[in-house]
Parts: C-alpha cells; sequence; structure tokens
C-alpha cells in the first residue's frame, strides 16, 4: 500500500488548490479529484485534504461532533493510520492535524497545527442563489447583497437569524464563507485563529482555507449582537466544567444532564480534577 | 534514489511550502532533489495539469522528465521559477481574473540568502506585524505591490536561499520597506 493511498498526482492536485486556498482565505479553490472507495458520509473531502497533507512526522487526532470515539471518527482513524502507520492522540495539544466534523476543539490551537474541516455544502450562497455561475459571480464581485437580505428578514420577522449551525462570515473582509456546520458557539475561534484551517468538500470538489492569524467575523448587521449558544450556570456532570460547548442529555428519569461536547477536553478535565 | 523516496520529500516539502505561505516571513527549510532545492520544488508542484516557464541553468530535463509539467510563456505558466530575482518575471505574470483568482501565477526565485533589506510585513498568517529580511529592494517591492493591489488578483512569491531555507510573500501580504 502506498503512503496515503492517493496517488501522487492526487496529492499534487490537492496540493495545489490548498495552496491557491491558503493564498486566497475564503475563496472556494475547485480541484480535480478522483473518486474515492469510501462511502459518501464518511466526508471525503476533508479525507482527500488530509491525505495529501499527512507526512510521516504528523501526529494525527480526527473527531466527529467533539467526540474521538464515534464510529464515523474511529473508522477514519483507522483507515488514516492503515495507509500511512502515522502516530494518533486524543489530545488536542499534541496534535499536528485535526480531521474534524462539526466542531472546532475546546482547546485552543497553536500555530503549526493544521485543522481539517469536513464540508458537506461548500457554497455559502446556496439558500439565495441557486444558479452556481451566478453564485461565482456574486463572489467576483464580493457582492453578498442576497445574504443580507435574508439576515434582515429574519431579524425584522424573528428578531435574529435563525440560522444556528453553518453560520455565514466574512473572511479577510473579501469572501462570505460556509464554514462548515461548526456550532455558532465556534465562529468566534475562526477568528485570528493561530493554526491553519482547511476546508474541504468532497462532492462539490472544493477546497478553501482560513491562514492563521486571518480575520473573520460573523455576517450581521452592527447594531445586533452576536448571540451564541449559551451554557450559562451550566455544568459538566462529568468533569463539572462550565463555559464549554455542551450536549443536552434527557435522562429516563426525565433529568436534563448536560455534558461537554468535547469528549478528550472532558477526560482531560476530569483527570485534573482527580490529580 | 527510488520513487518513494521522492514522494517521501515532497511530503516534508509540501508542509514547508504550506507553513511558509500561510505564514508570510516564516522561514522553513526544503530537503534538495538531485542536489539542487530548485528541483524540490519542482518536482513537489509539477504535474501534468500544471504549465512552468523556467529561466536559469538548472538542468530541469529529468525532473520533467518525471513530472511531466507543460513548458510555456512566461505570461501562460502557473510556475515561474528564475535564478534570479526580476520583476519583468513579476510584471508579466498573470494573476487572475475575478471568477478565478485562482488562475495565477506563483514565482519561485533562488537568490543567496535573505539578508538584503529589512522589510515590515502584515496581513493574514502574520500576528500583527512583523519584521523580516529579504532579498529584494524597494523597486522588487514596489513592483510586487502594485501587481497585487487588485486584491483577490495577486501572485504569490517563494524565495529559496543556497541552504535550502524557504520564504514567502502571499498575495494578501503588505511589505513595507524599513
Ligand atoms: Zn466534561
Amino acid at each position: 500500500m502506498r503512503y496515503g493511498f492517493l496517488d501522487e498526482d492526487a496529492k499534487k492536485e490537492i496540493r495545489r488548490a490548498t495552496l491557491k486556498a491558503i493564498a486566497i482565505p475564503g475563496y472556494q479553490v475547485s480541484f480535480a479529484s478522483r473518486e474515492l472507495p469510501i462511502a459518501r458520509g464518511w466526508g471525503t473531502g476533508g479525507l482527500q485534504v488530509t491525505l495529501a497533507i499527512i507526512n510521516e512526522e504528523d501526529c494525527l487526532k480526527v473527531i466527529d461532533q467533539g467526540c474521538d470515539g464515534s464510529v464515523n471518527a474511529v473508522n477514519i482513524r483507522n483507515f488514516i493510520v492503515s495507509v500511512t502507520d502515522n502516530q494518533t492522540t486524543l489530545d488536542t495539544v499534541c496534535a499536528d492535524i485535526i480531521q474534524s466534523r462539526h466542531r472546532i476543539p475546546e482547546e485552543p490551537m497553536r500555530e503549526g497545527q493544521t485543522l481539517v474541516l469536513q464540508v458537506p455544502y461548500p457554497e455559502v450562497l446556496t439558500n439565495v442563489e441557486a444558479d452556481s455561475y451566478k453564485q461565482k459571480v456574486m463572489h467576483a464581485n464580493s457582492d453578498y447583497a442576497k445574504l443580507w437580505v435574508l439576515l434582515y428578514e429574519d431579524t425584522a420577522q424573528f428578531g435574529d437569524s435563525r440560522i444556528g449551525h453553518r453560520y455565514p462570515v466574512m473572511v479577510h473582509d473579501r469572501y462570505a464563507m460556509d464554514p462548515s456546520p461548526i456550532p455558532k458557539y465556534d465562529t468566534k475561534k475562526l477568528n485570528n485563529n493561530k493554526a491553519l484551517i482547511l476546508l474541504g468538500a468532497g462532492r462539490e470538489k472544493k477546497i478553501y482555507a482560513i491562514p492563521p492569524y486571518t480575520k473573520v467575523e460573523p455576517l450581521k448587521f452592527e447594531d445586533r449582537e452576536f448571540k451564541v449558544e449559551s451554557f450559562a450556570n451550566k455544568k459538566c456532570a462529568r468533569c463539572g466544567a462550565s463555559g464549554v460547548f455542551m450536549d443536552e442529555v434527557h435522562t429516563n428519569e426525565g433529568e436534563v444532564k448536560f455534558y461537554c461536547n468535547d469528549t478528550a477536553y472532558c477526560d482531560k478535565q476530569l483527570e485534573k480534577g482527580a490529580r | 534514489m527510488n520513487n518513494m523516496d521522492l514522494e517521501q520529500l515532497n511530503r516534508q516539502n509540501f508542509k514547508s511550502l504550506s507553513d511558509a505561505l500561510a505564514m508570510p516571513g516564516k522561514i522553513t527549510k526544503i530537503k534538495s532533489v538531485f542536489d539542487s532545492h530548485l528541483l524540490a520544488v519542482a518536482n513537489l508542484l509539477f504535474f501534468n495539469e500544471v504549465t512552468y516557464y523556467y529561466s536559469g541553468d538548472e538542468d530541469i530535463t529529468l525532473i520533467e522528465a518525471i513530472t511531466n509539467p507543460k513548458i510555456t510563456t512566461i505570461q501562460e505558466a502557473d510556475y515561474i521559477l528564475s535564478d534570479v530575482i526580476d520583476t519583468r518575471l513579476i510584471l508579466e505574470a498573470k494573476k487572475g481574473d475575478y471568477l478565478n483568482p485562482d488562475f495565477s501565477a506563483t514565482l519561485i526565485f533562488k537568490c543567496e540568502d535573505f539578508n538584503s533589506y529589512s522589510h515590515l510585513l502584515s496581513g493574514p498568517g502574520i500576528d500583527g506585524k512583523k519584521e523580516v529580511n529579504l532579498p529584494c529592494n524597494k523597486k522588487f517591492i514596489d513592483v510586487l505591490m502594485k501587481k497585487n493591489s487588485d486584491y483577490p488578483l495577486g501572485v504569490e512569491i517563494f524565495f529559496i536561499n543556497s541552504i535550502g531555507e524557504l520564504i514567502a510573500l502571499s498575495r494578501t501580504t503588505k511589505v513595507e520597506v524599513r
């Protein structure tokens, strides 16, 4: 088996697109992709990016909705290890490459690390413009009037945007971008992050990026506060952490409990508490 | 040297290129191929879907034979490689269009070292402002800043020095001459 599964030309094509994506933050670079013999639900976009950039020295972490132990995360991690023999970790701090779906890790990332986000729908304009050529023209002109109209209508009707996950952001004051289905809670972590963030969409064959120290802002009206999911006064029922993104769990006894969504973070807090 | 070794070098060198471009002004290291850092970068970037133009004395024929890119003019090239720093290459390089700003050139210049001039960099990839030594004078910076003034149109530049160190300026990088 060749290292990283993909043949060298396939990697070169993804690397070419990745470098252009880094150079033009938030802009979707198209790339030619070969079909991977892997089911769609696995998020082939993120996987292809990871396989194209990984080398022997990289320690890998894979999470799915905050969890290293979910079936999806385990399968992807096992697959990458089977074709690279690389080291893996659950610890955000120790990882060189973190492949993730729907979350940015709770612990801050650092320079030199790469976060690869799997993207189901790369086009932020899909809901306001169906035609892909017109979408491209709107990006070319930085014309996001239709997004603003949608935002305005939501605000007028509901008092706030109805968008929960996948909240649109402006990157480097130029491109509107779909940040993948991360919660609004994670949106602020995109701004000025120290790590390189690469976003890969397999079906649409797009790669886009946020370099470290890049301005990323949620698309919102100036007089409106950007409200994120709040877990005020909530404590993790397992580790006792507060102020982090939590999952709400309803027990059979009718009780509501909260747990850290980032399981590796939760484990670490538990370990700290035990010591 | 067998094929596996070249692919391994590509993996390591890609990390250096990607880090350099993601953090303009940061110095990374290139491992050589056939005793050449320039050829190592060519081997990393070239494949049958890209075009290049090379101005210089290195024997690029073997890398070309292995990787199969198309040779073209300065104006058309995806990758422009040069043994010397030459502003004419920047002036003539393609900078993309508004629909496809990625249809633009990347320039790779060889140089002796980075010590010649001190510059102040800012923009994505840089934490505030960063003072960096670059092998390019004010005229070069003026030409580059003009080329990249129409963001998102523009070009990326890599410098490789004689000991295989790499430093990059992205199209978003603002450079002030000190
Ligand atoms: Zn917890």
